[in-house]
């Protein structure tokens, strides 16, 4: 098995259904590349994957352990969610935090649980914190220094470019160390001269041997930084292959079309 | 000027009513505004129906009809005459009338909270609950940590409006016979048959609201320290 597989992925808004039946999978280290065009359904099957929609059928499984359906309570579904991480297109930073503060407040909110957890009692959590928070502050400048932006560390989301923000979102995707990190359309928010920055990033993580979903709209970056890709239409996976296949030798219709327009 | 340290210190009193009731409103209607506002965005239909007909009743009725109907319910509805609810809480006939217009001026204004609140939470992105959720926090923390401070921020212009507001309101407490700093003014206008100490209320309440307006100020200004 798969180090992460989804098996008949199924989804309907209504009467529309968005995902007819996505099956996919993907081997540790390795990057995918989710392509199509708008209302093909890529952003849903994202955000199926991070619980951020319900499926409506199918299995996802990762390192061996179903996380859907998981038959769970609430608290330990709310920890598989923590199987992914995700960075979305608008960032959606917390405007009230530093980007230092972005990054260690999910850290911060899981030390606590851990210690809640163990039973330790209010003030001990309280005086234990202290010192785990200036673990978690190392963790964070670690990561966001790993992102170029160790000059912004205090500085708030409003004070920093697209693609500032948009590093912040990724230190702080990666600060759960998540087995798996999504990208939903990560550059679509960004002006043209700010891109390169993000997707430098990414290409490092790549190369460090992350396992990451990509939803991109950068034809020429998911050919250069994808093991796989996967060409969604109306619901289902129209293509699937290696860049060098989908890209340079598309067998579908719809493929052909899309690509031809993407100019590729 | 003759009557002046007298009248002063019978305003002083009056007064003295007249910020209770204000920080016994603000004290329980904030925090009860807020559990309005998560019924009326509630997705059990009933709860939610059944706040926003109370919020529509209290907001479409006079404050003043609101006090006098809370001050009868006790003896029309329950057959309890004041007297008897007075003797039976063990407190005067003064304090009972006061409790009266507290509960009415609380429910008045937690609905009116709750519609600021409400709009304040509909209008956080679903991007930044979607982020916390990503994270691992559960619905409360990302209410808590996330939510709550930028809600405040927005809030607050609105909210020192509705609470200026509720310094004069405080007046509609003579009607139950309260000394409120008003009433207190109104009887020193009848007893020494001048006009100043209407002049002087004003200027209480002018000074009242003024260190408001400074108070709430600093706190939006403290709030600002970041952009959306």
């Amino acid at each position: 098995m798969a180090f992460f597989e989804i098996e008949n992925l199924t989804k309907s808004f209504g009467a529309v259904q968005v995902l007819k039946g996505v099956s996919v999978s993907l081997e540790e280290g390795q990057v995918l590349a989710i392509i199509g065009s708008s209302g093909g359904g890529k952003t849903t099957l994202m955000r199926c994957i991070n619980f951020l929609e319900t499926p409506d059928g199918g299995t996802i499984t990762v390192d061996g352990e179903q996380v859907f359906p998981a038959e769970k309570s609430n608290k330990e579904r709310g920890k598989s969610r923590l199987t992914f991480g995700m960075v979305f297109q608008a960032f959606h930073l917390f405007p009230q935090y530093t980007a230092l503060k972005n990054v260690t407040l999910a850290m911060d909110v899981q030390s606590e649980n851990e210690l809640r957890e163990r039973g330790v009692k209010f003030f001990a959590r309280k005086a234990l914190m202290k010192e785990k928070r200036a673990q978690n502050e190392e963790t964070a400048k670690a990561l966001l220094t790993r992102v170029g932006l160790e000059e912004k560390m205090q500085n708030y989301p409003y004070q920093l470019s697209g693609g500032q923000q948009q590093r912040v979102a990724i230190a702080r995707a990666l600060a759960l160390s998540p087995k798996i990190l999504c990208f939903d359309e990560p550059t679509s928010a960004l002006d043209p001269e700010l891109t390169g920055e993000v997707l430098k990033v990414i290409k490092d993580l790549r190369n460090e041997g992350r396992t990451m979903i990509i939803v991109t709209h950068e034809m020429e970056f998911a050919r250069n930084v994808a093991d796989k890709v996967i060409f969604i239409a109306d619901g289902e996976i129209a293509e699937e292959g290696t860049p060098e296949e989908v890209f340079g030798n598309p067998q579908n219709e719809k493929t052909k079309h899309f690509l031809a327009k993407e100019e590729v | 000027m003759e009557h002046f340290s007298d009248i002063i210190i019978e305003l002083f009193e009056g007064f003295g009513n007249t910020v209770l009731l204000f920080a016994a409103t603000l004290v329980v209607a904030l925090p009860l505004g807020l559990l309005l506002a998560f019924g009326s965005m509630s997705k059990f239909k009933p709860l939610k129906w059944l706040v926003n007909v109370l919020v529509w009743v209290i907001r479409g009725t006079p404050l003043m009809l609101q006090i006098l109907l809370v001050s009868f319910i006790p003896q029309y509805v329950f057959s309890v005459p004041t007297k008897q609810l007075a003797a039976a809480l063990n407190i005067s006939i003064n304090t009972t009338m006061f409790l009266f217009v507290a509960i009415a001026f609380i429910i008045n204004y937690a609905c009116y909270f709750s519609e600021i609140y409400r709009a304040g939470i509909e209008a956080i992105p679903q991007g930044q609950y979607e982020a916390g959720k990503v994270l691992g926090l559960t619905k409360n923390q990302v209410f808590g940590k996330i939510i709550l401070m930028q809600v405040v921020r927005r809030i607050l212009p609105p909210m020192s409006n509705e609470i200026i507001t509720l310094v004069k309101d405080t007046s509609l407490a003579q009607i139950l016979g309260v000394i409120d700093l008003l009433n207190a003014a109104k009887h020193a206008v009848n007893h020494y048959v001048i006009l100043s100490p209407f002049l002087y209320a004003a200027i209480f309440y002018l000074i009242f609201n003024g260190i408001l307006t400074l108070l709430l100020g600093w706190i939006e200004k403290k709030l600002s320290f970041y952009q959306v």
